[in-house]
């Protein structure tokens, strides 16, 4: 009893070990509690469907949803195909966005490609498109007027050209379109794994006489290789929940995966058919995270062949050198301007699918008359619609608060994980500031929904408020957060904090005067991100607005669902603008270099 | 010392978070103090119903039609000092979302105008989440199919629809055709799991599977053979297996009839029937010989969420919709009353060969519908 007294003593007197626990508290009820909720809901019947499950009230214990997703007629269409059209996409929008990002990584690190120097600012010109938006503008780009129910698109507008529909619908454009959304990721996955390579072993294996290819095949691959295959299996693992393209480019195919089901399954009321496949979502996405740490800890080994760095040699590239550097560039700014244009053309249109100019409006940016007795989809422009700017304001709102939230918290979590390194406090909370990386944004958002429908306990009814937003937003934003922060905590050594206490300076204050300062970069690249992906983030939120609290992704769904495309790109673009304007602003505040926070 | 203290007051909140449940008021007492329901007086004084909706100088309508934005200006201006805040939502999303808010303790929504009967009896009506509030003045006006079980503010209905511009007669008169292999591809509609038109229409389908059986033998000769439970799901199948999910809802239908050039033809809402007058945004035309039926009629519901902070408002703006608010904003819908004609190119509805659903049917079948469209889908 004395000793856990003693224990319990120095725990509260040690800063770091109170807010891990703390931390770890709160965690358990917004990542561990829901899990639990997902599952127990599952099993259990509910009020739409008491009529339909024989002998069961609202409440009690059933099968009939595992039943009705694994063995029912439904099953094939409500589940194996899902299942089988999501685990396709992922690995083959996986493979290209690998063959693209450590392609360009490969070409940065390791060539004299021309211009090499500007892809790192570049490669994430693409990443602030949300990927749902490069979908839209794939399809205004693709369709075409022999399409039975579609206009002409850009394309064929201007060139007369039309293409199949294969192209424009199903699971062909959303491998494309999640390739070019994610090539960033990866090649910031591979950058890293070439820039840790050590040099020298390329240089020993030179000097033996080795050929470039015989350094590529028996050094550079077998050290990157784990590194590139953790790359693989990350951005695999975000395909299982991916939401915003399959549901904009699969459903006018009849093509679902788990997510769009899931999301359907919701919005007809049938939460346990949603849950079951909620589980199957997260099931994936861990044994594929597991593989991960499989991999990982095999790279370990690895990274304990180091000596001194020099400068690596780089492979030159001759008379190519400045055309893949044009290439280069030039695929960068399709991928990132032409889906802008595109969509900014189509808000331009008095009518879908006519883009002649004379017809050309800007109507649907700055009109201020209200159409819609005339025309169903002619609302005023979108700077003179009160419901774009409430959730344009809305959008903001949330992506500052999240964006601070997470940067902090994110801190404080690294600050833990750093200082209490080895102990199960540290260990405890990485892993949980890990989990929300596991589960998909659409599950998570459908988990929230049923968790936080009705008061429980001290704990309010969140749904329907703003805070509802910014607390999901926060969770699922922890995962980079808390990275970023425990590397940032990392650089700056415990010995600063003894001087401080040395010199009776209290918990806060240290934080204030030395921690924060220090790891000012950090904090604001935690907070970019949280801003950017806060803000283009579809499938986190759409289960979870209500009309008073919709955000613009949320509101283009619901464009783009009704046919008002105008407005569904007109928001997109200015989405993308929030952004740009967002980042450019806390760059020029922080002065802080976007692509050295890795 | 500190501790206790922090001691007492968790528990406080602990205890005072149920109290504070507790005080809100009972949908009676609302409905008492709203004068609505079992409360409604036998003549409204309107008045006074105005002079307390300006106290509470708001009102917040959900609705399933843009329409409802240009209308909250309408209001504004015929009543200025109460301001209402109108959102635009799908009606699937948006009856999901009332019922969430008001589980969680949050009645935003004072007003819903949608469709979509059955949705609102399982989830709204059976938590006492909404009352069916008419107009005194009106129920002499409205016939009781119109008001009861839910008042409808306007009409609409659903039915295939081709372009007359290609066509000079229609290129179809029995539904059995569009099974047919020179159709497959080029007939389009909505997906019942987010377009509530579309599922009443499977739901339509389905509860007049006689008349389907006997279209059936009119056109093939030779009676049916069923691989489904009846003629309605047979005809959804064979639906199912020549058609496009289209996109775009209502209006995507409407303008895929207006672009196409051949033999083409989509489930086109009749609301949107006024815009294929001379100038106007579409162009389609509906068959009224039609065998079995043109298509499907149904209405769009008004009700009144119990709990909600402005029932005198609602009360006002309900009203308004059915009246000087219908005919500024809404004329291109039927109204359910008797004493309204429809505005060219609309005739009355009743004149015309459209199924409606039954509610009860509705309620019944339209989940394992809903599965069986998933199925085959």
């Amino acid at each position: 009893m004395t000793r856990f007294v003693n224990r319990l003593g120095h725990i509260l007197r040690t800063p770091h070990l109170v807010i891990g626990v703390s931390l770890i508290v709160a965690l358990a009820y917004l990542v561990l509690m829901p899990f639990w909720e997902v599952i127990a809901t599952s099993f259990t019947a509910q009020r739409a469907d008491v009529r339909r499950i024989e002998g069961a009230e609202v409440g009690s214990f059933t099968l009939y949803y595992w039943e009705r997703m694994l063995a029912s007629p439904l099953t094939q269409r409500g589940f194996l195909q899902p299942l089988y059209n999501t685990l396709t996409i992922s690995f083959l929008y996986t493979f290209l966005a690998m063959a693209i990002g450590v392609g360009l990584a490969w070409l940065t690190a390791r060539t004299d490609m021309a211009f090499r120097r500007a892809i790192p600012d570049l490669i994430l010109v693409p990443y602030v498109i949300p990927s749902w938006g490069i979908a839209l503008a794939w399809i205004t780009l693709f369709r075409s007027d022999t399409m039975p129910g579609h206009p002409a698109g850009v394309l064929q507008a201007f060139t007369g050209i039309t293409v199949p529909t294969w192209v424009v619908f199903g699971p062909f454009p959303i491998i494309i379109v999640l390739a070019i959304n994610y090539f960033a990721f990866t090649y910031l996955l591979a950058a890293s794994a070439f820039a840790s390579l050590d040099a020298s072993l390329d240089d020993a294996a030179r000097l033996h006489g080795a050929s470039r290819w015989r350094i590529l095949r028996r050094i550079t691959l077998p050290i990157t290789i784990p590194a590139l295959g953790s790359a693989f299996i990350l951005t695999f693992s975000q395909g299982l929940g991916t939401f915003g393209v399959p549901a904009f480019l699969g459903m006018p195919d009849r093509y679902f995966v788990l997510a769009t089901s899931l999301f359907f399954n919701i919005n007809t009321g049938r939460m346990g058919d949603a849950f079951v496949l909620a589980l199957f979502i997260i099931g994936l996405a861990s044994v594929t995270i597991w593989i991960n740490t499989l991999v990982l800890g095999r790279r370990r080994q690895f990274t304990t062949i180091s000596g001194k760095d020099t400068r690596p040699a780089l492979t030159p590239l001759g008379r190519w050198r400045v055309p893949i550097g044009l290439m280069t560039i030039g695929f960068l700014l399709l991928v990132a301007v032409v889906p802008l244009i595109v969509l900014v053309m189509q808000t331009l249109t008095w009518r879908v699918g006519n883009f002649s100019p004379e017809h050309w409006t800007l109507h649907f940016w700055i009109g201020r008359e209200m159409l819609g007795a005339q025309f169903q989809d002619r609302l005023s422009g979108i700077f003179f619609n009160p419901e774009i700017m409430r959730a344009a304001w809305n959008s903001i709102k949330l992506g500052v608060i999240v964006g601070l939230v997470v940067a902090f918290v994110g801190q404080l979590a690294g600050y833990v994980v750093s200082r209490g390194r080895g102990g199960w406090i540290a260990r405890a909370l990485d892993q949980l500031t890990f989990l929300p990386f596991v589960i998909p944004s659409v599950v998570f958002g459908a988990i929230y929904l049923s968790m936080f429908a009705q008061p429980r306990g001290p704990i309010p009814a969140l749904y329907g408020t703003f805070a509802l937003l910014v607390v999901v937003s926060v969770v699922k934003r922890l995962p980079f957060a808390a990275r970023s922060g425990t590397s940032s905590m990392m650089q700056v050594s415990g010995e600063l904090e003894e001087a401080a206490v040395m010199h009776k300076a209290g918990f806060f204050r240290i934080m204030r005067r030395i921690l924060f300062p220090l790891t000012r970069n950090g904090i604001f690249v935690g907070f970019i991100f949280g801003f950017v992906n806060t803000v283009k983030d579809l499938a986190l939120v759409i289960l979870l607005v209500t009309p008073l609290t919709n955000v613009l992704p949320a509101l283009t769904y619901s464009y783009t669902e009704r046919g008002f495309r105008q407005y569904s790109d007109a928001v997109t673009v200015l989405i993308v603008a929030i952004v740009l304007i967002g980042t450019f602003l806390a760059r020029r505040i922080s002065r802080t270099d976007f692509s050295r926070g890795f | 010392m500190r501790f206790r203290a922090l001691t007492v007051l968790a528990l406080l909140l602990a205890f005072a978070m149920p109290l504070a449940l507790a005080q809100t008021e009972t949908v009676d007492e609302w409905m008492q103090r709203a004068e609505v329901g079992p409360y409604q007086p036998e003549v409204e004084d309107w008045d006074r119903i105005e002079e307390l909706a300006r106290e509470e100088g708001k009102v917040i309508v959900y609705s399933a039609t843009p329409l409802i934005l240009d209308a909250a200006a309408g209001f504004m201006e015929r009543y200025p000092g109460i301001e209402v805040e109108a959102f635009d939502v799908r009606a699937l999303d948006m009856l999901e979302k009332v019922r969430r808010e008001y589980e969680a303790g949050i009645y935003n929504a004072d007003v819903i105008n949608v469709g979509s009967p059955e949705i609102i009896r399982q989830s709204l009506e059976e938590i006492d989440a909404v009352v069916n509030y008419v107009p005194r003045d009106m129920m002499d006006v409205i016939p009781e199919q119109f008001r009861e079980p839910y008042l409808f503010q306007r009409m609409n209905a659903i039915g295939w629809a081709y372009n007359p511009d290609h066509h000079e007669e229609p290129p179809f008169s029995n539904w059995w055709e569009l099974t047919e292999p020179e159709w497959r591809g080029r007939i389009v509609h909505d997906s019942p799991a987010r377009s509530f038109s579309t599922l009443q229409f499977a739901i339509a389908v389905v509860q007049h599977a006689d008349e389907f059986a006997a279209a059936y033998e009119r056109h093939f000769g030779q009676p049916i053979e069923l691989t489904t439970p009846n003629a309605g799901y047979e005809y959804l199948k064979r639906l199912l297996e020549n058609s496009v999910i289209g996109s775009g809802g209502s209006t995507g239908m409407a303008q895929a009839v207006t672009d196409s050039t051949g033999n083409f033809t989509a489930l086109v809402v009749y609301s949107l029937y006024g815009q294929t007058v001379e100038g106007g945004q579409y162009r389609f035309e509906y068959n009224r010989d039609m065998d079995p039926a043109m298509g499907l009629a149904w209405g769009e519901n008004q009700l009144l969420v119990t709990r909600s902070a402005h029932p005198n408002a609602a009360k006002l703006l309900t009203r308004w919709m059915l009246d000087e608010g219908y005919f500024a904003h809404f004329s291109r819908n039927p109204s359910p009353r008797t004493d309204v004609e429809p505005v060219p190119p609309y005739e009355k509805l009743g004149e015309m060969n459209w199924w409606t659903v039954d509610l009860d049917f509705a309620i019944d079948e339209g989940s394992d519908i809903l599965d069986f469209w998933m199925t085959y889908q």
